[in-house]
């Protein structure tokens, strides 16, 4: 294995790890300590930190999202990893509101991050699936260097992808935070009370064996 | 000033070059070659679906393969540890991988330090100036190839890598490129290396062939040296159609071989090395180099053998006819011939054929 590729897939397993963490913390913690009161949450949303949870639910989607989107491509490793970093888009929706909307600051920012990194990697690899990876050769060919291609070429093709996970990030983000802000009380906490601890475990399960369901799929992919 | 054959001339050379396999790339075994200035040089690959290393050889000069022993040089420069973008050569790949979100014009001033007014002149000697403002998708494939042919010698190269297009173009847009790639190759003393399988890409086009099977290179020479004088039986059906007569030797005189065929039917052969009597072996003749005349054997002259007509197919310019040399039944040696359209229909399904034995080549078995 060369050098490069090494560096692209220990950078794609932090961010994947990372992911993981993402869901996987604000989950133990939930169910460590669970919140009773309406009036954190409020008070929480009020305070301005939902368009934080929006601005960097959207700079998720451009940084480490692109840069996800750019290794799963060039290195092409669809496999678990992929499914690490799309996580929160496998895992079903009444899992993920709860969390963004409990009384913990830190976890409102984790799970938006995290939902922008899936978005951002998810719509950036989608623009990428459709170039033929022969490009990077064809510059190289032409005496452009790396870095030059990615600024001239990967970037430009990339764009259409980063904008539309710009866009879905800031508006999952914004569904789940502002409105429910503005509206003073988050509907989603009505789901978590419902819902008793062993069933969120279930889930989680669950959602980790989609997870390896679809890494295996995408490896199948592969081989054709 | 440099002319063709001197020494330093060489533009791109591979010196006992060996490579590790990798996956879809046959590796190279002791491969040396080199492209000199103003030449066009071509990659057979022969061996059918299995890869014959052309690929390969092309890739170690892009820089996109390591050779685990052995040179590879450019320009006088061994090139082992350097990146392909430091390179200065151009490329085309078997798909011409144009960049989706720029136009023709931006492809042509794609490489580093290219001009307007260098791009210009560029587009128009390809006839691409109509297209300056089209993006790639909307393009038919012959201007696709084109374009990809205006990026690589926008930075005016000296070496193009030339991979045959995986789409077939039209004969006359394939022709017309070729035309114009020899008035470059004349005027600039650029040096083209071209991969390709199809040994008709090569005639009026390549100065000198490689034919390159496995990974080893098998001749090099001019195309009708290596169609007319092939150094094996590989070489022979990679240079164009042939006809396999297997049989045993009975002797070998000089550099002609006497071969018996299944029935008895004695042909004689040129061969290149000593046969041995008792050898098994196989006589690789073109189908067009065999006369075919309704005579009887003896009016014919000696050598000439009688055959039965069993097929006669219309091939636009030409016609081929496939012969038994057995006149009694459908089981004897067989030939594919090749006649002119334009000749007289045979009116006798029995007739004679004959040639001259240095087109008839006896490669020994195992070789073959």
């Amino acid at each position: 294995m060369s050098m490069r590729r090494a560096v692209g897939l220990i950078v794609l397993g932090g961010l994947g790890l990372l992911q993981f963490l993402a869901l996987a913390v604000p989950m133990a913690m939930l169910l460590a300590r669970p919140p009773h009161s309406l009036d954190g949450i409020s008070r929480l949303m009020l305070a301005g930190d939902a368009p934080l949870a929006l601005g960097l639910s959207v700079a998720s989607a451009i940084v480490p999202g692109s840069i996800a989107a750019l290794l799963l491509w060039r290195l092409r490793t669809w496999g678990i990893l992929a499914g690490l970093l799309l996580l929160p888009l496998l895992v079903p929706t009444t899992l993920l509101t709860p969390y963004s909307d409990t009384s913990s600051e830190l976890l409102l920012l984790i799970t938006h991050a995290g939902q922008g990194l899936a978005f951002g990697t998810a719509c950036g690899l989608l623009s990428l699936l459709g170039v033929e990876p022969g490009v990077l050769r064809a510059a190289a060919c032409c005496g452009v260097s790396p870095a030059s291609a990615l600024r001239r070429l990967l970037l430009p093709m990339m764009a259409p992808g980063i904008l539309a996970g710009i866009m879905l990030a800031a508006t999952a983000s914004a569904g789940s935070s502002i409105v429910q802000a503005l509206q003073g009380i988050p509907m989603s906490l009505l789901t978590f009370q419902t819902v008793p601890p062993p069933i969120w475990l279930a889930a989680g399960g669950l959602a980790l064996l989609v997870c390896a369901l679809f890494g295996a799929a995408l490896a199948l992919m592969r081989r054709g | 000033m440099l002319t063709p054959n001197d020494p330093a001339a060489a533009v791109a050379t591979l010196s006992q070059v060996h490579t590790k396999p990798r996956p879809g790339q046959a590796p190279l075994h002791d491969v040396s070659l080199t492209v000199r200035r103003g030449e066009i040089f071509t990659l057979l690959g022969t061996g059918g679906a299995a890869p014959s290393g052309a690929a390969t050889a092309l890739a170690l000069f892009a820089g996109f393969a390591r050779a685990s022993a052995g040179q590879v040089i450019l320009g006088g420069r061994q090139m082992d540890a350097t990146p392909p973008h430091r390179r200065w050569i151009g490329m085309v790949s078997r798909t011409p991988t144009l960049f989706p979100h720029l136009d023709v014009e931006s492809h042509a001033r794609f490489a580093p330090g290219v001009t307007s007014a260098q791009a210009d002149a560029l587009l128009h000697r390809l006839e691409l100036s109509a297209f300056a403002r089209r993006k790639p998708a909307t393009l038919p494939p012959e201007i696709q190839f084109r374009v990809a042919l205006a990026r690589a010698l926008a930075s005016s190269p000296p070496l193009l890598l030339l991979e045959s297009p995986v789409v077939t173009l039209p004969p006359t847009a394939s022709t017309s490129i070729k035309i114009m790639l020899r008035a470059l190759v004349a005027e600039t003393g650029l040096a083209i290396l071209h991969a390709t399988d199809d040994a008709h890409s090569s005639y009026g086009f390549s100065d000198r062939v490689g034919v390159i099977q496995s990974g080893a290179l098998r001749q090099v020479g001019t195309p009708q040296e290596l169609y007319d004088r092939p150094a094996s039986l590989a070489v022979a059906q990679a240079m164009g159609p042939v006809n396999r007569l297997a049989g045993t030797v009975v002797d070998c005189e000089d550099d002609i071989a006497r071969v018996r065929l299944a029935g008895g039917i004695i042909v004689e052969g040129h061969t290149a090395e000593e046969l041995h009597a008792g050898e098994a072996c196989v006589i690789a003749l073109r189908p067009e180099r065999i006369a075919v005349a309704a005579v009887q054997a003896d009016e014919m002259g000696f050598g000439a053998l009688p055959a039965r007509l069993l097929e006669t197919v219309f091939a636009g310019d030409h016609t081929k006819m496939r012969f038994s040399l057995d006149t009694r039944t459908e089981h004897g040696p067989e030939l594919i011939v090749s006649r002119p359209s334009s000749a007289t229909a045979m009116r006798s399904n029995v007739v004679c054929l004959a040639w001259q034995p240095h087109h008839a080549h006896a490669f020994r078995t195992e070789q073959a």
